[in-house]
């Protein structure tokens, strides 16, 4: 457990009040490993942008919008929660959480972290930015449209001499497209870095369809934090572009590989303080005992019941069951 | 005095309801200079609380002294951000949809059975600053401040880059009389001195902009050989610009009032 005690001094106890300029970024790539749909309008969504900071060409791009990644990986996070009855999914009980509805409990490590709104009735910041990924190849280079059916059981389109009509055709993403990321977490606790790193290793479906296809992978390339805000996804996904120089459909250990190097020098033009930088060798062994908590149960319980424990003290004195209700300083 | 001329790009989709009609919300294609300045110090000079709650929640505060997150932090520093103008933008229509946790909730149309609410519960249709866009803004201070390379702005918090240049003293005179503005401005910040002739209005919330205006009072002048070297470097800027001085947060509220 030697990376993570080295870690655990950086965090506060508590959840603050106020935000502060504690961020941890979680660079990630993303990649497909079926065959994800990420649509909202019918069609695969897309965008034109620059192919790389130095390459001006313009590209298409697949889009991952930011509400497509953090859905799929809160509700892995709520599953773990009911898992160990810290929430509910059954609405007659004391500890019932609502996602995305007015009876969100306002307390569990989901409502505190990932947030709330509930109009009158107020609502908790998101603790943890996602920003819309995109793809590293084009549009055209990563997509492909299927015909899907739903067959009767005879396995036939015909049924008693009727044709079915559940027959429709519709764009999916190739597998081992990348969508390079980084995911920013402000002001955690210990505990609360756990939880959504957690949250990231263990989800493994995005998109539609969530469970046909859409599988995918997030590999880990870089765990840091800062004093404030570092690149976007959309420069480092240009920056990736730029160093392979064409070889978009590298491997991803070479790909993980290359993306270390655009990292590090693209770290070295941002203003900014780093306290802690885990990649490569401390980071596969960092990460190695993250599963370790993980895999164990009552490790696993125990630091969920400690989480649990710092978001319903967060509540209690700021959030939705303080007394004192912020929104004005209580001084003025 | 420190000028700072800043151009933004937006690294994502940047989203504001300016304008609701029905099911599609539209977003103005200027940037507010109050959206603008929570998005710069809004972790940094003003306090930013995670928790929303109370009598506050519903209620614009900019420019309250009793709601902890007003704009009023800035103007002791000297600090003013100007209205961002779109150099080069374009939109993008997305739909949005909340999730339930079946992972499947159909979305529920204007009086549909189970829509309990007179406005369709889950679902829109947004319309986006497509990603890409390129703004420009100024930013006066008292003293030379760090400025983000990286702020987040809109209802999805889109990642925007930060480029910001100080503009060099010599290349600012500072002048009185009557002068053009082509830069946006937002009328509630100009102090009384500042007599506002000619004027195209951008309707937005919560205050409407002005843009193309014809002011009379105190203003610095960019221009010069100087400004022509600053500027050599940024092809969008023009030869002359003029940009109203004594701008604070509430300047002609705050007269009024006391």
């Amino acid at each position: 457990m030697t990376q993570l005690n080295a870690l655990k001094n950086e965090f506060a106890n508590d959840f603050p009040r106020l935000a502060s300029g504690h961020y941890v970024h979680f660079i990630l790539l993303r990649h497909s490993q079926s065959f994800p749909v990420f649509q909202t309008d019918g069609v695969l969504n897309t965008a034109r942008t620059q192919a790389g900071i130095n390459t001006t060409d313009t590209i298409s791009r697949l889009v991952l919008f930011k509400r497509k990644q953090t859905t799929p990986e809160r509700l892995a996070g709520r599953e773990l929660l009911r898992s160990v009855s810290l929430i509910s999914g059954d609405p007659d009980a004391e500890n019932y959480c609502q996602y995305n509805g007015e009876k969100s409990c306002k307390q569990c490590p989901d409502c505190i972290i990932y947030g709330f709104a509930i109009g009158d009735s107020g609502s908790e910041r998101s603790k943890v930015y996602s920003d819309s990924a995109f793809s590293l190849s084009s549009y055209e280079q990563s997509h492909r449209s299927f015909i899907f059916n739903g067959p009767s059981e005879a396995g036939t389109m015909s049924e008693g001499g009727q044709m079915r009509n559940a027959i429709n055709e519709l764009d999916h993403v190739l597998p081992e497209v990348t969508f390079p990321t980084v995911e920013t977490l402000r002001d955690p606790t210990y505990e609360g870095f756990l939880y959504v790193l957690g949250n990231l290793l263990r989800t493994r479906r995005y998109g539609a369809q969530e469970t046909r296809t859409g599988t995918m992978r997030n590999y880990p390339i870089a765990i840091l934090l800062t004093d404030g805000e570092i690149f976007s996804n959309l420069y480092f996904t240009q920056a990736l572009y730029d160093e392979l120089k064409g070889d978009l459909n590298a491997p991803i250990a070479d790909l993980k590989t290359v993306a270390n190097t655009v990292v590090n020098r693209l770290l070295e033009d941002e203003p900014i303080r780093i306290s802690h930088k885990l990649m490569g060798n401390d980071l596969e062994q960092f990460l190695d005992e993250v599963s370790e908590i993980y895999k164990d149960e009552e490790q696993l319980t125990e630091m969920l019941a400690n989480l649990y424990e710092q978001t319903e003290t967060y509540c209690n004195h700021y959030g939705a069951k303080s007394s004192k209700r912020s929104g004005k300083s209580g001084k003025k | 005095m420190v000028l700072y001329y800043c151009q933004l790009t937006l690294h994502d989709n940047v989203f504001f309801a300016t304008r609701e009609m029905g099911i599609l919300y539209e977003t103005e294609q200027y940037l507010h200079n109050w959206a603008l300045s929570y998005a710069f110090f809004g972790d940094t000079y003003i306090p930013l609380s995670y928790a929303n709650l109370g009598q506050y929640i519903q209620k614009p505060g900019y420019l309250d002294p009793k709601f902890e997150q007003n704009l009023l932090y800035l103007n002791p520093q000297g600090i003013y951000v100007f209205p961002g103008f779109p150099q080069r933008y374009f939109y993008q229509i997305n739909t949005f949809k909340a999730a339930q946790v079946n992972y499947y909730g159909r979305s529920k149309k204007f009086g549909e059975k189970g829509a309990s609410r007179n406005y369709p519960i889950n679902y829109g249709r947004a319309k986006e600053l497509g990603v890409g866009s390129e703004y420009s803004t100024y930013i006066y201070s008292k003293k030379e401040i760090d400025l983000p390379r990286w702020i987040r702005l809109g209802k999805w918090m889109a990642k925007v880059k930060v480029d910001s240049h100080q503009i060099p003293d010599s290349a600012i005179a500072l002048r009185s009389g009557t002068y053009a503005c082509h830069h946006p401005l937002n009328p509630l910040d100009l102090p009384e001195s500042q007599e506002i002739l000619l004027y195209n209005r951008i309707v937005m919330p919560p205050v409407s902009l002005i843009a193309q205006a014809q002011l009379s009072g105190e203003y610095c002048e960019l221009k010069g050989d100087d400004w022509d070297r600053f500027r050599r470097d940024f092809p969008e800027l023009k030869a002359e610009v003029c940009l109203p001085v004594g701008v604070a947060y509430g300047a002609r509220e705050i007269a009024n009032v006391s």
